[in-house]
């Protein structure tokens, strides 16, 4: 996808991501910005940036100047133009940027997303008045390329838009699931709520790596962040309440929290989340 | 929820629950409220009118501190915590804003004496706020925020308080100044009749709402609680919790610029400082 300018986001770039729920925008970080996180990984990320599989966070936190290039993603100028128009100006971080690694071989993250729990309201995909509003929008900046066999994201193009649940059958060779080749230094920006997953490398190529940073839109919660629980929020007094009334004091994000049930006449917590 | 009163509020935008409080649990709210009104500080004439002759009168008579009516002393604290989760609501929000639904904010208590000012109509499709609108999919409904009422005292056609655009939930174009005014309501506002124990349920956010003067020489009386979907947050204690050194920790925020610190707001609807554009040479600034 090519931009008419890096810095706002393109009549042919809200067609594709609305048709597609995803976009590429190609060669947004520098080779000396990759390097640089390289470098603060190998110093601070417990080890150097070759070895090593799963996934780390709290980069934000690290001493400076380790912290410093991944906190200048989360306003990389191309990447707040496009979350401006998808996401909603206002947008915000839901959850610590990660860093993940995956070797040749290993395993991926099977398809999931849109179809498989029913409508998610901390994802919801929708247009309004001529704007498109999506409540979660993941950016994904890979630091190794992204071609055939490199492992990487998977989408189901389309499918934030889907309205039918998601057969079992579906999974990566499933004929509408595709994988976008990306470059080191890409940026990708997709709904969470379209069907993804991520293809791990194949056997003998080498270890694919990538940034992630969750946004949602401002008064939207997709995680479960801190102050979520009754007594974090408002504080003692919240125990003197039934197990029904604090049940509805928790804070918003998706977690396993007391449901309620009730038949007019008594409520109880449900027996399954 | 029948499908008559589901019709209606997916029509409508509200539905009043009749008679739910019992004549005891209307006794012991009530009392709460006799020893709390003469506490009550009088907001300032005219305030939130946007320039309405209509919705004029003098200082609107609320206690909106967050959860305050939860911590009174007991008794007091009894009638408005039972309101909390009340099975007849707990029922209807399950449906309303899907199960794990929450408390965002309130209660408020809303009262009124004869020439209290109204407030403008608020809340409409454009523009659009997702965190409050109102969605089906699957043949599930799904509302973003909804707001129960719980009515102390009656109020008959033509006493004013809350007042709203009936379908207004579901309209795509900008409200127009007379209806948002009250003004020139183009006969689409509708005061609602409620008697003292009705419980009534409104899509708070994605209906057009506010209040019609007071005109009744009763006094007006309304608790209000402030619900919404599981992953929605309007104010309330989020409003408290969401600057990024309290939501983060400082030793995850400590030395981000102005611009970074804007993305690191916890969830609440109403943060400012929480808004970035972007120039044409790429300059990432606040709004």
């Amino acid at each position: 996808m090519i931009a008419d300018s890096p810095y706002s986001m393109s009549a042919e770039e809200l067609y594709f991501f609305d048709l597609r729920g995803y976009l590429v925008l190609p060669s947004v970080l520098t080779t000396a910005q990759r390097g640089a996180c390289h470098e603060a990984f190998a110093h601070e990320g417990g080890g150097t940036a070759d070895a090593g599989d799963g996934e780390v966070s709290g980069m934000l936190g690290w001493p400076a100047p380790y912290r410093d290039p991944f906190r200048e993603l989360l306003v990389q100028p191309a990447v707040v133009s496009r979350l401006n128009e998808v996401c909603g100006s206002g947008f915000r971080l839901d959850e610590s940027p990660t860093w993940i690694r995956r070797k040749g071989g290993t395993q991926g993250q099977p398809l999931h997303g849109a179809g498989q729990r029913g409508f998610d309201s901390g994802s919801w995909y929708h247009q309004q008045n001529g704007r498109i509003f999506c409540r979660a929008v993941t950016v994904v900046w890979p630091l190794t390329d992204a071609g055939p066999g490199d492992g990487g994201f998977a989408i189901i193009p389309g499918s934030h838009k889907s309205c039918e649940p998601q057969p079992a059958a579906v999974d990566f060779a499933f004929r509408l699931a595709l994988q976008p080749l990306m470059k080191a230094g890409d940026a990708l920006l997709f709904a969470e709520t379209a069907t993804h997953g991520w293809l791990p490398p194949a056997s003998g190529k080498k270890e694919f790596q990538c940034l992630r940073y969750r946004f949602t839109s401002r008064g939207n919660a997709r995680s479960v962040g801190r102050f979520f629980a009754p007594e974090e929020r408002y504080g003692d007094w919240s125990d003197e309440l039934t197990a029904a009334e604090r049940a509805v004091l928790y804070g918003p994000g998706v977690d396993d929290v007391p449901r309620l049930e009730s038949d007019g006449n008594r409520t109880w917590i449900s027996a399954t989340p | 929820m029948s499908e008559e009163e589901r019709y209606f509020w997916d029509l409508t935008g509200y539905t009043v629950i009749k008679g739910l409080m019992t004549p005891a649990e209307l006794a012991a709210a009530n009392a709460a409220v006799d020893v709390l009104w003469d506490q009550i500080e009088p907001g300032g004439e005219d305030a939130a009118t946007a320039g309405s002759q209509a919705l004029r009168g003098s200082g609107r008579l609320t206690i909106s501190d967050d959860a305050f009516l939860l911590q009174l002393q007991a008794p007091h604290c009894d009638p408005f915590r039972r309101m909390l989760a009340h099975p007849a609501v707990v029922g209807r929000l399950n449906l309303m804003c899907g199960k794990g639904f929450r408390f965002d904010h309130g209660p408020h208590f809303i009262g009124g004496e004869k020439g209290t000012v109204g407030l403008r109509m608020h809340g409409a499709g454009d523009p659009h706020r997702p965190y409050v609108a109102y969605h089906h999919h699957d043949g599930q409904m799904f509302c973003g925020g909804v707001t129960v009422s719980w009515n102390l005292a009656d109020v008959n056609t033509g006493d004013g308080g809350f007042a709203c655009v009936p379908g207004s939930h579901k309209s795509r174009y900008p409200m127009p100044k007379g209806v948002q005014t009250c003004d020139d309501d183009m006969g689409v506002v509708e005061q609602p009749t409620v008697a003292a124990g009705d419980v009534l349920l409104f899509m708070d956010g994605a209906q057009t709402h506010g209040t019609h003067p007071w005109t009744s020489d009763a006094q007006r009386r309304a608790v209000l609680f402030k619900y919404a979907s599981r992953t929605s947050t309007r104010t309330g204690a989020s409003t408290r919790l969401a600057p990024p050194e309290i939501y983060w920790g400082p030793e995850t925020v400590e030395g981000m610029t102005a611009e970074q610190r804007a993305v690191m707001y916890g969830p609440c609807a109403s943060s400012e400082k929480a808004f970035l554009s972007v120039s044409e040479d790429g300059k990432v600034s606040l709004d």
